[in-house]
């Protein structure tokens, strides 16, 4: 599993480093692009969940959905261990 | 973003695992909040690193705050986001359900090697149903499935009164899943143990059951798994209803050998034919002997075989020397006509047995009216049949003594014998002895349901009256001298290697004492010309019986083995 590779420690204070969630987001790309879209659009563009919907012509339910799992995704590839 | 179209295939099994990650933590997040970890954690068939990433992403959203829906109006910060709230992160985890749509399982009611029943609520219509969730492990294949999901559609269109109705017959995330009505109640097998119940009682309702088994039999359905654990008793009506239709016949019998097994656990109720592997050819016969062994536990308070805890071994002898002690054998207070009735449901012979579940219903019924029933208690030779199949060590010496004993009275009113009153004495005392023997051994072999112990001892008392018997007469240079190798022969027939080796060596050490006392006590003595190639062939007979018997697939020990063998290489 390629994954176990890519898990970053710990990084328990702010700010986020942005260049490990940029690595991840690209590596979520590469798995699902969709998802890293609403990760992004959302994220950094700042859209609420039907602006996204009405951006990647998808339902509202499908972008509540893929954002709840990205964002999951996401931190806890970021957090492998909460503690 | 280059990379979104540079799905390489070395890619392709992290895509397909990133996926199922995603379909497994939908469905964990559709559960209450408590529930979802250890519901992820029960998924014993998903790759073990896909369980923990499913857990790593439930954790971290359960620190972004579960209720996504809330958040949803305005962009979160990033910070926020991937961090979470990790003062939150300790949720407690509970037992957990699966979230089967249109269900609300409540709680679990059972829990066996094949799966789990839950009680639950169906939403539409609202009302109180068991679900019963079959394990994957089940199964030995995806076949298996759709046949056992075939068989269950089959016993849904079941409509009797004593028969659990099927509502939905579905499959949960692979796993098959039955839906039925709901009976507030316990099986018959607790009701039994507890024994609050008059025979009577017990018998009226076993009455009812053959009425539905019969019902089903019309419809081509067959149980195949009658059981008391089977039945269910209404708590308020005190109805009992059959579940299980026909589910026992897709199941992977092997894998249920591993898990201590259901086929060796409760073998007791299994017909003969069935418990030889042969069950996807069960015919109804086959639910008559489950009847019949219901019955026996009501009549006797056990099944009409024990299995014997985890000693496969015997559990197969058992079966396989089937016929059973009749009820009135293990209690007189067992009416002729229903230990009739009983014996004729549980006959190894299919053909033997009541063709049809009604008609052990309605002799059942004229039992308890007082009425005369129509099965016939056996004539006078299946009785000896019967007498000699269930103590056939006995039944062997009685007609060698009797043989030997009557040649024995021959040459003696020929004149042919020396006047020797001691001799004709001991003759018989050693004949009584030996008959005497056999019947203690025999009565405690069936007592102890086949204890290697019994038939270790009854041998030893036989070489022994035998030495006795050759010390009085001519020892070593006696014409009885081949019924040691007779003996030895004879020990083969007990499917224990082991017994051989030890009636050989007992043999062996009863020649030569033989040999040496003549050759003290008397002139006359055997030449080591004769003796010699006695005892070499002796050893020889021996070793030809444990040869044959270990290559044969009689031998307990190698039908084990081979089971066992089966198993393992299934497993693997």
């Amino acid at each position: 599993m390629k994954y176990e590779e890519t898990v970053i420690p710990d990084i328990s204070g702010d700010p986020v480093d942005m260049v490990i969630v940029d690595d991840l987001l690209e590596r979520l790309a590469e798995l699902n692009p969709r998802h890293a879209r609403v990760f992004e659009l959302r994220c950094f563009g700042g859209l609420d969940v039907s602006e996204t919907a009405s951006v990647l012509e998808v339902s509202v339910a499908t972008i509540k959905n893929d954002w709840r799992f990205a964002r999951a995704w996401l931190a806890s590839q970021l957090n492998p261990e909460p503690k | 973003m280059e990379h979104q179209h540079q799905l390489s295939d070395e890619n392709f099994d992290d895509v397909a695992a990133y996926e199922q990650v995603q379909r497994l933590f939908m469905a964990a997040v559709e559960l209450p909040v408590e529930s979802q970890f250890s519901w992820v954690e029960s998924l014993t068939d998903i790759h073990p690193l896909i369980v923990k990433q499913v857990l790593a992403a439930l954790k971290a959203d359960a620190a972004c705050g579960a209720n996504s829906e809330e958040s949803d109006g305005q962009a979160p910060a990033l910070a926020e986001t991937v961090h979470g709230n990790q003062g939150k992160t300790q949720k407690s985890r509970s037992r957990v359900f699966p979230p089967i749509p249109n269900y609300e399982i409540i709680e679990e009611i059972d829990r066996g090697g094949m799966g789990v029943v839950y009680r639950a609520r169906q939403h539409r219509p609202d009302r109180m149903v068991a679900i019963k969730m079959m394990k994957m492990g089940a199964f030995s294949s995806e076949t298996d499935v759709e046949r056992f999901l075939n068989e269950a559609n089959a016993a849904s269109s079941l409509d009797h009164a004593a028969v659990v109705p099927i509502y939905e017959v579905g499959e949960f995330l692979g796993e098959p899943f039955i839906v039925m009505k709901f009976i507030d109640g316990e099986t018959f097998s607790r009701v039994l143990k507890r024994g609050e119940i008059s025979t009577t009682e017990a018998i009226q309702k076993l009455c009812v059951v053959s009425q539905a088994i019969a019902d089903a039999h019309e419809h081509g359905i067959i149980h195949r798994d009658l059981k008391p654990s089977n039945i269910l008793i209404d708590r308020n009506s005190g109805k009992p209803w059959v579940t299980d239709f026909g589910l026992a016949k897709n199941l992977d019998t092997d894998a249920s050998l591993t898990s201590a097994g259901d086929i060796m656990g409760t073998p007791g109720y299994m017909a003969p034919e069935q418990a030889f592997g042969q069950s996807k050819t069960a015919s109804p016969s086959a639910d008559v002997y489950g009847l019949g062994a219901i019955l026996y536990v009501i009549l006797t308070g056990r099944p009409p075989i024990q299995s014997v805890d985890g000693d496969i071994a015997k559990t197969i002898e058992l079966i396989r020397e089937h016929d059973v002690v009749a009820p009135r054998e293990l209690s007189r207070a067992v009416s002729h006509e229903l230990n009739t009735v009983c014996i004729k449901a549980l006959e190894t012979d299919p053909a033997l047995r009541y063709s049809h579940a009604g008609e052990f219903g309605d002799d059942l019924q004229r039992c308890l009216d007082g009425e005369a029933i129509s099965a016939r208690s056996r004539g006078l030779f299946r009785k000896i049949h019967r007498w000699t199949r269930h103590r056939p060590g006995l039944a062997v010496t009685l007609v060698t003594v009797g043989v030997f004993y009557v040649y024995h009275l021959i040459v003696d009113s020929a004149g042919l014998l020396p006047n020797d009153d001691f001799f004709k004495t001991t003759v018989s005392i050693v004949v009584l002895l030996t008959v005497f023997n056999a019947w203690f051994w025999q009565h405690w072999l069936r007592r102890t349901q086949g204890a290697a112990w019994t038939l270790y001892a009854w041998t030893t008392g036989e070489v022994a009256l035998l030495t006795c018997l050759l010390l009085a007469g001519d020892g070593a240079s006696s014409g009885l001298i081949p019924a040691y190798f007779v003996l030895v022969a004879a020990s083969g027939l007990r499917c224990r290697p082991m017994l051989i080796g030890y009636v050989t060596t007992l043999s062996v050490v009863g020649y030569v004492s033989l040999w040496a006392y003549s050759a003290r006590a008397t002139q006359e003595t055997v030449t080591p010309l004769v003796g010699i190639p006695t005892l070499l062939a002796l050893c020889l007979v021996g070793l030809i019986q444990y040869i044959a018997l270990r290559k044969s697939s009689v031998s307990l020990e190698s039908q084990v083995s081979t089971r066992l063998d089966r198993v393992h290489s299934k497993s693997q």
